[in-house]
């Protein structure tokens, strides 16, 4: 994508020459010289550590999980296969319903907000002037800063006594809200300090995209007359279409999977208001220790979110690669 | 490629060294980490022992305890290591173990955790050991009572763990209001502590909770009060959806509604507790209330008293936990785990961690010792505990489910999602469902 020496024509045949030999045939003939032989295990060699910790703290426990998932496993007791009652549960339990929707609410917030604001906040540093390090530093701040230590300082803010937000909304006339007690406000609070929490990450990433993105065609829009909302339009956005891919799967996936503060700020409540799938799953499994129930629900959440990377990359993948 | 190269002529050897360097290394991750319980070596007994909450006062008296045990049984060869782990996490973090075979031999929980222990073999019964203990009968039988299930007798007591209501004396003076006879009562006078500033509380009548654990022990003293229960007798079946139970739900929601305390709570600020500021004038407690004071706002503990709650329709029944030590019933060394659970149960350490943690006495021989009486609110409090009637939460394995729906439902109710008859309706049927599974 990124292509600096815009004489060199971007797009290359995308389709390898057709091959007369058969896929087992060229195998065979790699696999016949002692060479290659030798270069594999040193390859496969020096990924092994890698690989083994992937199988055995990964692979293995997602296998044995989506088995768990057809069994009545409590961590006590083996359990029995219960075929697929688990899933038909999951059909009947409220708890669940409210939980997906939870998840789906709190994603309809977060995403399209981190991304735009994410967004902005890349033009915005993405130019140079003295101490603007200083600000893609401050914004990136938030993102290494840990979910429990962030949890604890937005609680503050949060408090409906004593918070500051409230004292702000006081002092400008406002009556306080209870942010993190009342049913209707507690998912929206959550979802802000998470876009507060995550633009930073992203930033970075789109920082990183719009730097690729060749000067000249700016330069030649500019000639051409184009100001720079029609540059954006026409150029920067466009071109950027990979890294907002890419931006828009990672945050999917992330939003998907909130737990940390969830636990730390109001365990769900109030009413369940903030009972998402992972917190349920965690309710369920360590908590009453329905394990096998827990796992089903893991899977529906996994393909839920394979599902959603699955549409995303048949949307875009026609228009990711932006022809120059 | 050229650092490939050179392998291929002549590093054939180091590649093999490689996989056997690293074969080994992985051999060794494997074989130490499935090596870590802490056994024997030569005749020597390693125990471990887990101690439920980490404050340093905790692990000040435990360590003592420990070490005097280890002294004592050093000609025996038996040592013990004690961890502490907070009550926030000792569930998750004992049941993985125990299901994971290296939990602790010896760990203190809560005695209403034994039904769902004991019914996954995790714990051993004590029968045997009790008949031959001498300071069985020093034991207030109650709390032994409370860690049994099916006539099997699963705990050795540390500590009582009863709530009562604490009030701010100087507050209801100048409200000019006493203690009242009744929950109704109680009600009605609350209005009178409340102080407010716009719509933010600067003191309000009392602070509750409103989702689990802590709402379900609160909810539930008011619940027997009426003279209603959450289970059927013989705990078959559920038996919430009564006009007592409604009535509870009533008296509860009615403070939130009637603006008498926030819905947020008043936490006091920090460490501090809410009646210590004076931000609230009474609250529902246990005995760790008393020591939070006297340690955070020193000033205000002569303003504090100590009370047996008003009573509800039928009178007043107080909440009665208790926590102790139960063996893994998967330990190696089961003889000398119950040498170190008597060792802990014996006068002067059940006196030294009641005395030095403010833990409500186990043993009948501490309940009236002199260190009692040194404390005013302790004092008053363990003599409340002789004389209100106590009820503690039932011994069922599916114990931890039936809480949180009973939680769940009355915060539905409080939050207004539902009616208080629907939310005992919806209880009823989801504890039935629960029992069945």
């Amino acid at each position: 994508m990124a292509n600096n020496e815009p004489n060199i024509p971007v797009n290359t045949p995308s389709s390898p020459p057709p091959s007369k030999k058969s896929y087992f045939q060229r195998k065979k003939e790699y696999w016949g010289s002692t060479q290659n032989r030798k270069r594999a295990i040193a390859g496969y060699t020096f990924i092994a550590p890698a690989y083994l910790l992937f199988v055995v703290f990964l692979f293995i426990p997602v296998i044995w999980a989506f088995y768990l998932s057809f069994t009545s496993y409590t961590i006590f007791t083996p359990g029995e296969i219960v075929g697929i009652n688990n899933y038909q549960r999951l059909m009947n339990d409220n708890a669940f319903r409210n939980a997906l929707w939870n998840t789906t609410y709190y994603a309809l917030m977060v995403i399209p907000l981190n991304i735009s604001i994410s967004l902005c906040l890349a033009l915005l540093v993405n130019r140079k002037m003295r101490g603007m390090n200083f600000f893609r530093a401050a914004y990136y701040v938030p993102v290494v800063t840990s979910i429990i230590a962030a949890s604890m300082i937005w609680m503050w803010l949060y408090d409906s006594n004593n918070g500051l937000i409230n004292y702000v909304l006081i002092q400008l006339g406002f009556n306080p809200q209870s942010w993190l007690n009342d049913p209707d406000l507690a998912l929206p609070a959550l979802a802000l300090m998470r876009v507060w929490k995550g633009v930073g990450w992203n930033m970075v990433i789109f920082l990183a995209g719009l730097q690729s993105i060749p000067k000249t065609l700016y330069e030649a829009a500019s000639i051409e007359g184009a100001g720079r909302w029609m540059s954006f339009w026409k150029i920067t956005w466009p071109l950027l279409a990979p890294t907002t891919f890419f931006v828009f799967v990672m945050a999917t996936i992330s939003t998907f999977q909130t737990f940390g503060e969830i636990y730390a700020m109001t365990s769900g409540g109030p009413v369940q208001s903030t009972t998402t799938l992972v917190y349920l799953i965690f309710v369920y499994g360590f908590e009453r220790y329905e394990m096998g129930y827990a796992s089903a629900i893991a899977f529906v959440l996994f393909f839920i979110i394979l599902t959603l990377t699955l549409i995303n990359m048949f949307i875009t993948q026609k228009k990711v690669n932006y022809d120059l | 490629m050229e650092p490939v190269t050179r392998i291929n002529q002549k590093g054939e050897g180091k590649v093999k060294k490689w996989i056997v360097c690293m074969l080994t290394a992985v051999l060794l991750v494997v074989v130490t980490a499935c090596g870590g319980e802490g056994t024997s070596g030569d005749g020597e007994t390693e125990l471990t022992i887990w101690v439920a909450g980490n404050s340093n006062q905790i692990q000040e008296t435990f360590r003592a305890i420990i070490d005097d045990f280890n002294e004592q049984y050093e000609s025996e060869g038996i040592t013990a290591n004690v961890q502490f782990e907070p009550w926030g996490e000792l569930d998750q973090k004992l049941s993985t173990s125990l299901a994971g075979g290296v939990g602790p031999d010896v760990f203190m929980h809560g005695a209403a955790a034994a039904a769902g222990f004991a019914a996954g073999n995790q714990i051993e019964p004590l029968n045997a050991y009790f008949d031959d203990w001498a300071d069985y009968s020093e034991f207030n039988p109650g709390y032994l009572e409370a860690g049994a299930v099916d006539g099997d007798y699963y705990v050795v007591p540390i500590q009582g763990a009863n709530r009562m209501m604490f009030y701010r004396e100087d507050i209801f003076q100048e409200a000019g209001v006493e203690i009242p006879e009744t929950l109704d009562e109680l009600l009605e006078i609350s209005e009178a502590f409340v102080e407010r500033d716009g719509s933010r509380f600067v003191r309000a009548a009392t602070t509750l909770p409103t989702e689990g654990n802590d709402l379900q022990q609160i909810w539930s003293a008011f619940l027997w009060s009426n003279g209603g229960d959450i289970l059927s007798e013989d705990f078959s079946e559920a038996a919430i959806n009564s006009e007592e139970a409604v009535k509870a739900i009533e008296f509860y929601k009615a403070f939130f509604d009637r603006e008498l305390t926030p819905i947020a709570g008043m936490g006091g600020q920090g460490d501090q507790h809410p009646l210590g500021t004076g931000e609230v004038a009474f609250t529902f407690d246990g005995v760790w209330a008393i020591d939070q004071i006297l340690t955070y706002t020193p000033d205000a503990y002569e303003h504090i008293k100590v009370a047996a709650p008003p009573r509800g329709l039928e009178g007043t029944t107080t909440l009665v936990g208790s926590s102790g030590f139960f063996m893994n019933a998967n330990s190696d060394h089961k003889d000398e785990a119950w040498k170190l659970m008597s060792f802990i149960g014996n006068r002067d350490n059940i006196e030294k961690v009641s005395s030095e943690l403010k833990f409500l006495p186990v043993r009948l021989d501490v309940a009236e010792a002199d260190f009692v009486k040194e404390d005013r609110l302790f004092y008053e409090f363990v003599q409340l505990t002789t004389e209100v009637d106590g009820k503690a939460n039932p011994n069922v394995p599916r114990w931890t489910a039936i809480r949180d729906i009973v939680a769940a439902n009355v915060e539905k109710a409080i939050y207004g999602q539902l009616t208080p008859q629907e939310a005992v309706e919806n209880a009823e049927k989801e504890i039935n469902e629960e029992i069945n599974r």
